[in-house]
């Protein structure tokens, strides 16, 4: 009997023991992916994500909003804790309209392109992560900006039109707002190319894919109306461009391009309803070429005039982050030398979403913003963190 | 997709093992002692093994609360789901197998587990300046099929007669090896005075449960019938460890689309079960074992 006993108390303790030392994991949201929805229980509210940028306590997101007086999108950021949650939101003075990024930071502040509603002048926003130090410095030459991006310098780059004189303008701007480069290149006469550009500030349905960067070596690129046709032009701010890849009309061209090495680009386009992911090609910055011959395989499961991001993850591989006919948002990974599809992430399932932008962290994590329909009905944003981590198994290794 | 791996499993299923091997040990050693006896060694000693099957309703006992959504200018709390006790009846099957001396039962009784719990949460929006103008309903019934092994000890409250009642006291493992979801969506609009059916959706959830274990508690009476003993028992189940795999509750989520994401839970149960056990030693004519 003694010995029956000693064996179940036995048991019995092995069983607590192994509760005991079996501790519960726990969630710890800022080292591994996750998604948020900022929810606004205003139903009139509508939000239209440009870009996010990591703080040092966080993120935030540029955004555009609908405002009541003005059909230009107003300016809204929201203020994101390293957890994804929402901390604050700030609106902009609605004198301030037409949020431009991407959004980029230097000596911890952050900065963006806007447009001042009464006199068409393109405004560089900077402000503190809390908001409060918001500055902004009226770009006197420039009007109705389109893209941005940051140079190896330092500077910034701003894509803008010159409506007087139908010109696509790429301008260097240093973060105190003066401007160190600038060059304009004709659109092509007539009213026709002018009319998209308006209805892509006004039309919600009209997103064009204007975007701008820098190759190397003083030469920069943007993707614009050049020459009738939505075209990626190379300069190195001359009177005339480098080189261009011509798009067809508003009808075919570039959506995003991504630098690898030298020229080589990875590139999302499109030509009519037909979409094409490339993930690995060569581009001439000095020549005339066209976009139709660097698409060759349509991808049949992504939606007509879908946005494209695409994102460097390492040396040899590339996201590119979609819309779906089915309104989901696919981040697909390449493989840039083999040109091999390694893996895919999609967002979305009962509700629609759409695609925003897609940036990395300091850390390596890809960041995707967007917005989904919560309810099926109101427009919020989203936000998708795939941790850097999780980031491997798509790209396999 | 690459995911974490989650060590808990491993460690506590290797207890298990050695809880087994010791259970086994144990009874062998009482058979040894048990041989030299007979009829009166069996009335103190014996080896029952049988069927138990059963019904049970479930509760989730809530740790942190999580939401795919973030509130810009509503309360937090007001995304908490609310969830029902012991409500919706599952089932469970599996073996009992016994051993008894002097009053003192240990025992295993794996089994084949459904339990199922529900909870719904809802959203409010103001359209025009009208509160509450639209809303959306979310009503989530989690189902999980698991293999439960319950570790028991009974004490037999009086030990002669055919009726004997008792108490219960032991652990339990459960694997889960399946989840499913289901997902009923409702919308009110107020202003038009209408409710709209939102859909249905029911998904195979898996990756965001994991193995749990806790204690259990009970009582029960055993009536003794010729040969064969049956038992009726009722069980209360309190899980100490979290069904809840964390690292996957933001991860692969279907339904995060729709805000819907499983809070930190561990379970507790409520079990009524039927059994039906037979003595393995000594069944030949001289015994009934009424004696």
């Amino acid at each position: 009997m003694m010995k029956i006993r000693t064996h179940i108390s036995i048991l019995l303790a092995l069983l607590v023991v192994s509760v005991i030392t079996s501790c519960s994991e726990e969630l710890d949201l800022e080292s591994q992916s996750f998604i948020k929805i900022y929810d606004n229980q205003d139903g009139d509210v509508t939000y239209d994500p440009i870009d996010i940028i990591e703080t040092t306590d966080g993120y935030l997101v540029l955004s555009a909003t609908s405002l009541n007086n003005t059909d230009f999108a107003g300016i809204q950021i929201l203020s994101l804790t390293t957890t994804g949650d929402f901390q604050t939101e700030f609106t902009m003075p609605e004198e301030l309209v037409l949020p431009t990024g991407d959004i980029f930071s230097a000596n911890e502040r952050f900065y963006f392109f806007g447009m001042n509603r009464t006199t068409l002048r393109v405004v560089l926003i900077s402000t503190d992560a809390a908001f409060t130090d918001v500055q902004t410095t009226t770009l006197g030459s420039l009007a109705y900006p389109l893209s941005a991006a940051s140079t190896s310098g330092g500077n910034l780059l701003v894509q803008s039109y010159d409506i007087e004189d139908g010109l696509t303008v790429i301008s260097e701007v240093q973060t105190d707002g003066t401007v160190v480069n600038s060059s304009g290149y004709s659109i092509g006469v007539g009213q026709d190319v002018e009319q998209n550009i308006l209805a892509h500030y006004l039309d919600p349905t009209v997103d064009l894919p204007f975007f701008c960067g820098e190759l190397s070596g003083g030469t920069y690129y943007f993707n614009g109306f050049y020459n009738f046709s939505m075209s990626m032009v190379f300069t190195d701010f001359g009177a005339s461009p480098l080189g261009v890849v011509q798009g067809q009309a508003d009808d075919g061209g570039i959506r995003d391009a991504q630098v690898l090495t030298g020229s080589g680009f990875a590139l999302v386009g499109y030509q009519f309803e037909e979409n094409y992911l490339v993930p690995s090609t060569t581009l001439s910055t000095s020549s005339i070429t066209s976009s139709i011959d660097l698409f060759t395989s349509e991808q049949a499961e992504l939606r007509t005039q879908t946005p494209g991001v695409i994102e460097q993850v390492d040396d040899t591989h590339v996201a590119m982050a979609v819309e779906t006919e089915s309104r989901e948002v696919v981040i697909y990974f390449y493989n840039t030398t083999s040109a091999e599809l390694t893996g895919f992430e999609t967002i979305g399932f009962l509700n629609p979403f759409t695609l925003g932008n897609m940036s990395m962290d300091a850390e390596g994590n890809l960041l995707i913003v967007g917005t989904t329909f919560v309810s099926g009905r109101f427009e919020r944003v989203f936000f998708r963190k795939l941790q850097s981590t999780d980031l491997q198994g798509f790209i396999g290794s | 997709m690459k995911r974490g791996n989650f060590k808990f499993g491993s460690n506590l299923r290797w207890c298990f093992v050695l809880v087994m091997v010791l259970v086994f040990n144990t009874t062998q050693a009482q058979r040894r002692l048990d041989a030299k006896g007979g009829i009166s060694a069996f009335l103190d000693t014996q080896w029952w093994l049988g069927l138990k099957f059963g019904t049970n309703v479930t509760s989730p006992i809530i740790g942190d609360r999580y939401s795919v959504l973030s509130p810009v200018n509503y309360a937090e709390s007001d995304l908490d789901k609310a969830y029902d006790d012991f409500t919706i009846p599952g089932f469970q099957a599996g073996l009992d197998a016994t051993f008894y001396t002097k009053g003192f039962s240990i025992g295993l009784q794996p089994a084949f587990k459904f339990v199922v719990f529900s909870y719904e949460n809802r959203l409010n929006w103001e359209l025009g300046g009208q509160q509450e103008a639209f809303s959306t309903r979310y009503q989530i019934r989690q189902g999980l099929n698991t293999l439960e092994v319950p570790l028991t000890v009974k004490y037999d409250l009086i030990k002669r007669g055919k009726l004997r009642p008792y108490v219960i006291a032991g652990g339990f493992y459960s694997f889960v090896l399946s989840g499913r979801k289901k997902v009923e969506v409702d919308h009110r609009d107020a202003i038009l005075n209408t409710d709209i059916d939102g859909g249905e959706v029911t998904i195979g959830k898996n990756d965001e449960f994991k193995d749990y274990a806790g204690v259990l508690g009970g009582v029960g009476a055993s009536f003794d019938y010729g040969n064969i003993r049956i038992l009726l028992d009722i069980t209360y189940q309190r899980a100490l460890l979290s069904a809840i795999e964390p690292e996957a509750l933001f991860t692969e989520n279907q339904l995060f689309a729709i805000g819907n994401i499983t809070d930190d839970i561990s379970l507790s149960h409520i079990n009524a079960s039927l059994g039906i056990v037979f003595p393995l030693r000594f069944i030949d004519n001289t015994f009934q074992s009424s004696r």
